[in-house]
């Protein structure tokens, strides 16, 4: 008579016969699930930052981000002013797009642009170095999206 | 024999369990880098130069490097063409005017030449002496004001290239009088253009859009095999369009009084002057949009043929055709040249008549 444990010495520290599902197991697979579902989680909370759609009005100057608003069907419109080396730009928000509505440039380009509400839409301050645009979830700052038949990559102005 | 083959059994279910939660993990994570990290082979530049904000978008193996190119480009030509860069070489034919020679560069040398010859093509209508014009009417430093009958008088002195004088041999440059200027953004951006096309072209770059301040200029097609779809923005109200061009390697420019303006008393002054009456351009066109291969040209004639109006500016291109034409008149009718007729869609509701 053989014992069979004799002739495979256990070497897993888990369970009688090293070999079947143990609690460490079930807790390493949970571990993995949860992990992978992370980025999700992430890109979720995301989109319910910028909207349904991942629609916001989002504000930059000089390259850095100073303000990014969601655009919601319903919603209270949002006032936002800017201070750039001592003047101001304001922009408005509300459920139909958004607009510079006002600036101390002395063109007041921005402001005559009106209100944007298109991804890839922009309203730019030159003289302020400020721009806002309309980013959608999925779209690429500063560009209409592409690979799509019906939509624009650029506006000739 | 039977608790052997169930351990094995136990042993493949555990590591099938395992394997596919690690492949979840793998994929995720490598799903959540290809959407969210910018492809290797897709690069994006925007920045402010020449007064106006520039963006370059390109795709192809060397598009890093490719855009990096082009940004220099940009920034080396407007050390060279700012009126307001006191280093300039056209600052430095400014301060001598009246006086002396300057001696420039080949390209400002071949933009002042060129904008000397499309003056004379277009009888006047655009003119690179017209910046004392600008200063006068507020639209340099935005101040604007009305000047009087008398003051335009005195400036339509200082304003007329044939008073420019140039020597080929050299790359001499000379202003005939004291307290004339030249002002090169009607043609800097569209030569910008150019140079931007023709660097992209050497890194052998499949797909581009450049936008240089409303000034579009495209390489190839889109990633997916569609032409790229340029909108012309609608004068009358700037959330919308005029209509689409599909860009096919090409440049597309437009202009317009709608965007630098001020008001006074109900009148509206546009930026566009006149360079034969020293007033704001009093065209029946609302804007002007030009198709064409040479950047240069099209930035050029767009302000050309804004100034010189709907019938001339159908004339000029009739006895050239080697650009397309779309011409937004203030009754909100469009006009557009033949050649254009498959490459432009209409918004709809616009009323639109092809000419040849």
């Amino acid at each position: 008579m053989i014992d069979e444990s004799s002739k495979s010495p256990k070497t897993n520290v888990c369970g009688a016969h090293g070999l079947k599902f143990c609690r460490a197991d079930f807790i390493l697979i949970v571990v993995l699930i949860l992990a992978g579902l992370i980025p999700f989680a992430i890109g979720g909370l995301i989109r319910s930052r910028d909207g349904a759609d991942g629609t916001a009005a989002v504000l930059t100057v000089a390259g850095t981000e100073r303000f990014r608003c969601p655009i919601r069907e319903e919603m209270e419109p949002v006032v936002y002013t800017a201070e750039i080396d001592g003047l101001e730009i304001t922009v408005s928000v509300d459920s139909s797009g958004a607009r510079i509505t006002h600036s101390d440039c002395p063109d007041q380009i921005c402001v005559r642009t009106g209100k944007i509400s298109e991804a890839g839409q922009s309203a730019v301050c030159v003289p302020l170095r400020a721009i806002l645009r309309i980013e959608t979830d999925g779209t690429p700052a500063g560009s209409a999206r592409v690979n799509e038949s019906d939509t624009i990559d650029a506006v000739a102005e | 024999m039977i608790d052997k083959l169930g351990s094995r059994h136990s042993r493949l279910v555990r590591n099938v369990a395992l394997i596919c939660a690690f492949c979840l993990v793998a994929m995720t994570v490598a799903c959540a880098r290809e959407s969210g990290a910018p492809k290797n082979d897709r690069s994006i530049a925007e920045f402010f130069a020449m007064n106006t904000l520039m963006r370059i978008e390109v795709r192809g193996k060397e598009a890093e490097s490719a855009i990096e190119a082009g940004r220099a480009e940009i920034y080396r030509l407007e050390r060279l063409f700012s009126r307001t860069d006191p280093q300039s070489e056209v600052s430095a034919i400014n301060n001598a005017a009246g006086k002396t020679w300057t001696t420039v560069s080949d390209e400002t040398y071949f933009l002042i030449r060129t904008a000397e010859e499309i003056r004379v093509r277009t009888g006047g209508a655009f003119d690179i002496t017209v910046a004392p014009v600008m200063d006068m009417w507020g639209f340099t430093d935005g101040l604007h004001r009305i000047p009087g009958d008398r003051e335009i008088k005195d400036v339509l002195a200082l304003v007329g290239g044939d008073r420019i004088v140039l020597e080929e041999d050299g790359n001499r440059v000379m202003l005939k009088s004291a307290g004339m200027s030249l002002d090169l953004g009607g043609i800097a951006k569209g030569y910008a253009g150019d140079r931007v096309l023709s660097i992209l072209h050497d890194y052998d770059i499949e797909s581009a859009l450049i936008n240089l301040g409303g000034n579009i200029s495209t390489i190839g097609r889109r990633p997916s095999g569609s032409a790229f779809r340029i909108a012309i923005m609608d004068p009358e109200d700037r959330s919308k369009y005029l209509g689409t061009l599909a860009g096919a390697d090409n440049h597309i420019v437009t202009s317009g009084g709608y965007e630098r303006f001020f008001e006074k008393d109900g009148e509206v002054y546009i930026h566009i002057m006149d360079p034969q009456t020293a007033r704001p351009a009093e065209s029946d066109l609302l804007s002007v949009t030009v198709v064409g291969g040479k950047g240069i040209e099209c930035d050029i004639l767009s302000t050309a043929l804004f100034v010189m109006g709907k019938d001339r500016a159908i004339e000029y291109w009739s006895a050239h055709r080697n650009f397309g034409l779309v011409l937004a008149d203030s009754t909100g009718a469009l006009y557009v040249s033949e050649d254009l007729e498959k490459a432009f869609t209409p918004t709809e509701g616009k009323v639109v008549t092809f000419f040849d």
